[in-house]
């Protein structure tokens, strides 16, 4: 990983522009059909956002049905459902962002720190594997495990750490730390494949040099390797901080049984569930529309106010 | 160097290519998975079948789409006796399909794909009625005439089920001039025998055969007997109690002195949420009751850890899915269907209701390729003849002759199949892809009567003792669903998902009188958002119906 990646921008001639597109015509060639997917599957559809601003109905040709001003965008703002899905959309993200990201940053830097090869190897496959199971079976198991009669109060229980069993799934309390827990256990281990390959482009040399100047083990982690991940750890937060807003779908749709148990509502409903109750099982097309809208201008803001904090606090950004 | 380009070119090209497939329109849409039909069904049988086929050679495939989440679609049609006969018979094959998604979902994107499956078996709803407006069905007028349909149903039902523009799109599933239903109450057998046979013919029997239940801790494998179980979902708890406190909910609101109001504010509704609170707050139902899953409940029944079970499926799922394996796993025990118990002062417990225009409509869109086909195969299994064969297979295997009024005399008992026979054969109703009431209900009872009383058919007992009793006749509740697009309708979404929040949140409060809080705030709430215009739009509906049935 280097330093900035979209820093260095020198200006060119034009006609030195595409001689330099010509001598890659055979990358141009490759990174053609990828340019063709995003326009077919992000910008035409671009199209559709119109009907936000109509009292689409069923039947309708898109972007021919009558025209509504910001009604759908008043209705969404005044929904007496509007803050409180907020509140769960943000919190759950911060939380996110509070305790599954760093996770695979300290379990990388444990690794590195891991001298046993075999030990090592294990530890990364076993926590690797979770990522490869889809939401349905992980929430299909969480919801086993937090049964009143599943594994975990029975564990609690033995422990003589709860007196009777509690129904996780039944109070709202417990719904964002399931949420956070189980996204830790799933990504951990493929997350930190990035950071631990990161670490080892560090140049050894400098653990040598940190050797001879006397550096503990601590010191070593938080100087050399730390320092050597942060690009990667910058760039990667300014990506999640972008997607803040929209993460947690499949989580949050499985775990509350397809939005059916509606004893978590209160935490539960976030910007996505909502679009998607309203939107499509209530068939009111435009109000789910306006509220993605909605969801992507906020996206867009928070990727620049974090890309723009990142460039301010430590030279490092996306663009 | 030269050939590092040249591969770089050729894959380019095949991403190319294979983006340029991707986006053609000809790759299956995901409401037809029939295009990969298992089992060789494309392959013409070779037992003549093909010759006393009256509408064509060809084989034809079409899909049946159940608008369903919970239909069971993994039957392979020409696997079984019955619809091989079909096959044969009509060189048709039949795909069945339900939605990926919620059922609202999947017709969006069917509207949104423009696309729709051949044949549709759907709620006589809003959507129905889109479909119609939208002009996606078939007007079946030219099919009618002459049809074995138009000749087993009165006129007059027909007529019923004709759109705003006098033509018929939906072919009524089940239509029928008696009783219907499966909701209702069940027991352990074993559990009841055990604690003395009480009775529970009211609301505090059921109480205290229930406090008895918990405080005797039973236990089965281990595992904690639970008390008083119901079928998934929030709604069903509801009904269910409702109903016994003298409420009949539908679609939201119940009858108060001729009109529609809230069934939170009908007389009765408070007891019966209080009743359920009670029974909540001292652990009688199971603490998980709101977050289970359909498989979750069967698996507690089919091992026998409920002692009462009250759901939609008592004299189906509970009775044909999971007796057979609570009998064979332990001889002896069985569920007995009980009449529903009642608050006092109750005297009609309406458990399920039934309309003459049956449950449902099955309609053919104009995306079917070969209608005549389709409606014939349909107009078949409708038939006398056609029910008799989805109900007890050919000729020759459980039966060799009928009866005066044409029901078989069976040699075998329907019930007395394995699961693998019951697979081969293919009875049963599996392949009821229009149901005939009067003849399914009719044959039953009659098969039934012939049997000495310990060979009798659970399910019909249950039905014609039973549910049956326990069933309203509905009509004049006909179409009061509102559309979703207009203000009534977003009113009664909205309801609908304050109702979804409340009604676990008053039965899991954690007092009565937080429980009669939460019921008045979920009042207030519901008026608050309109609620005013869903019950006048479903009143006058209402009050219209009753003037044309009277």
């Amino acid at each position: 990983m280097e330093g900035s990646i979209g820093a260095r921008r020198a200006r060119k001639p034009f006609q030195q522009h595409l001689r330099e597109l010509w001598r890659q015509r055979d990358l141009q060639v490759m990174i053609f059909p990828w340019m063709l997917l995003v326009i077919v599957f992000a910008y035409i559809p671009l199209y559709g956002l119109i009907i936000a601003f109509q009292d689409y109905r069923l039947g309708d040709a898109i972007g021919f049905s009558r025209w509504a001003g910001l009604e759908n965008f008043r209705m969404f703002f005044n929904s007496p459902d509007f803050w409180p899905i907020m509140r769960n959309t943000f919190a759950i993200s911060f939380l996110k962002m509070l305790f599954a990201f760093p996770a695979p940053i300290i379990l990388a830097l444990m690794l590195n720190e891991v001298r046993g090869i075999k030990f090592k190897r294990s530890v990364q496959t076993i926590s690797y594997l979770p990522y490869f199971i889809s939401w349905v079976v992980v929430a299909g198991l969480t919801l086993d495990f937090l049964k009143p009669d599943g594994s975990i109060n029975s564990l609690l229980m033995s422990l003589n750490i709860i007196d009777s069993p509690i129904a996780f799934m039944n109070e709202a309390k417990y719904f964002w730390g399931v949420i956070v827990v189980t996204d830790i256990w799933k990504g951990i281990g493929w997350n930190a494949i990035i950071y631990i390959a990161a670490i080892a482009s560090i140049n050894p040399e400098l653990y040598q040099a940190a050797d001879i100047d006397g550096a503990g083990r601590m010191r070593k982690v938080w100087h050399i390797t730390m320092s050597g991940i942060k690009p990667t750890v910058v760039i990667l937060l300014i990506l999640t901080t972008g997607s803040i807003i929209q993460s947690s779908f499949d989580q949050v749709m499985l775990l509350t049984n397809n939005l059916q148990n509606t004893l978590v509502y209160e935490r539960s409903e976030i910007l996505d569930t909502h679009i998607l109750r309203v939107g499509m099982r209530n068939m009111r097309y435009s109000y789910a529309t306006a509220a993605g809208l909605f969801r992507s201008f906020v996206s867009v803001a928070l990727l620049l106010s974090a890309n723009f904090t990142a460039k301010k606090l430590s030279d490092e950004s996306l663009f | 160097m030269k050939s590092r380009k040249l591969l770089s070119l050729a894959l380019a090209c095949l991403m190319l290519l294979a983006l340029a497939a991707g986006c053609t329109g000809d790759s299956p849409s995901p409401s037809e998975p029939g295009t990969q039909t298992p089992g060789g069904n494309d392959t013409p049988s070779g037992n003549g079948g093909t010759d006393t086929s009256p509408a064509g050679t060809d084989p034809y495939t079409f899909t049946y789409y159940w608008n369903y989440d919970w239909a069971d679609t993994s039957l392979i049609w020409g696997e079984d006796a019955v619809s091989a006969y079909m096959r044969d018979r009509f060189n048709t094959t039949v795909v069945m399909d339900k939605p990926g998604t919620s059922p609202e979902e999947q017709i969006g994107l069917f509207f949104a794909m423009d696309q729709f499956p051949d044949v549709m078996m759907i709620e006589r709803d809003s959507t129905y009625q889109q479909l119609i407006e939208q002009g996606k069905l078939l007007a079946l007028d030219d099919l009618l005439a002459g049809s074995k349909y138009a000749e087993l149903l009165s006129e007059g039902t027909v007529n019923m089920s004709r759109a705003a523009d006098g033509k018929v799109y939906g072919l009524l599933n089940w239509a029928t001039s008696q009783p219907t239903g499966n909701n209702g109450w069940a027991i352990n057998k074993k559990i009841w025998e055990e604690m003395g046979s009480p009775s529970l013919n009211t609301t505090n029997d059921l109480y205290n055969y229930l406090v008895a239940v918990r405080d005797a801790n039973l236990t089965v494998g281990g595992m904690s007997v639970v008390p008083l179980q119901f079928s998934s979902g929030a709604d069903i708890i509801a009904d269910q109690m409702l109903a016994s406190f003298g409420v009949r909910r539908i679609s939201g609101v119940a009858e108060v002195g001729g009109e529609l109001k809230l069934h939170y504010t009908a007389p009765g509704a408070e007891d019966a949420f209080l009743f359920l609170n009670r029974l909540w707050n001292e652990d009688l139902i199971n603490s998980d009751a709101f977050a289970e899953t359909t498989e979750q409940i069967r698996e507690k029944l089919s091992v026998g850890r409920v002692a009462v079970y009250c759901g939609n499926d008592i004299t189906s799922a509970l009775a044909t899915e999971v007796r057979p394996v609570l009998i064979a796993n332990d001889p002896g025990n069985d569920y007995i269907a009980i009449p529903s118990p009642r608050a006092s002062g109750v005297t009609d417990v309406w458990n399920s209701v039934w309309y003459s225009l049956g449950w449902n409509v099955i309609v053919i869109t104009k995306d079917a390729e070969n209608p005549e086909r389709i409606f014939e195969l349909i107009d078949f299994v409708h038939s006398n003849e056609g029910s008799l064969l989805v109900s007890y297979g050919p000729q020759g295997v459980l039966w060799d002759e009928m009866d005066a009024n044409s029901f078989p005399i069976l040699s075998r008992a329907l019930n007395s199949l394995t699961s693998e026979e019951n697979d081969e054969l293919g009875a049963n109703g599996r392949w009821t892809l229009l149901g005939n009431a009067p003849y399914a209900d009719q044959s039953k009872v009659a098969i039934n009567a012939r049997l000495p009383a310990d060979e009798q058919d659970w399910v019909t007992n249950a039905q014609t003792n039973i549910t049956w009793r326990h069933s309203m006749y509905a009509d004049a509740y006909l179409n009061i669903s509102t559309n979703p697009q207009e203000p009534e309708g977003i009113a009664f979404s909205n309801f609908e998902l304050q109702d979804s929040i409340f009604i676990p949140r008053i039965i899991t409060a954690p007092n009565e009188a937080a429980a009669a809080a939460a019921l008045r705030e979920a009042v207030d709430t519901i008026y608050g958002q309109d609620f005013a215009l869903v019950e006048a739009y479903k009143t006058a509906v209402f009050q219209a119906n009753q003037a044309l049935l009277r």
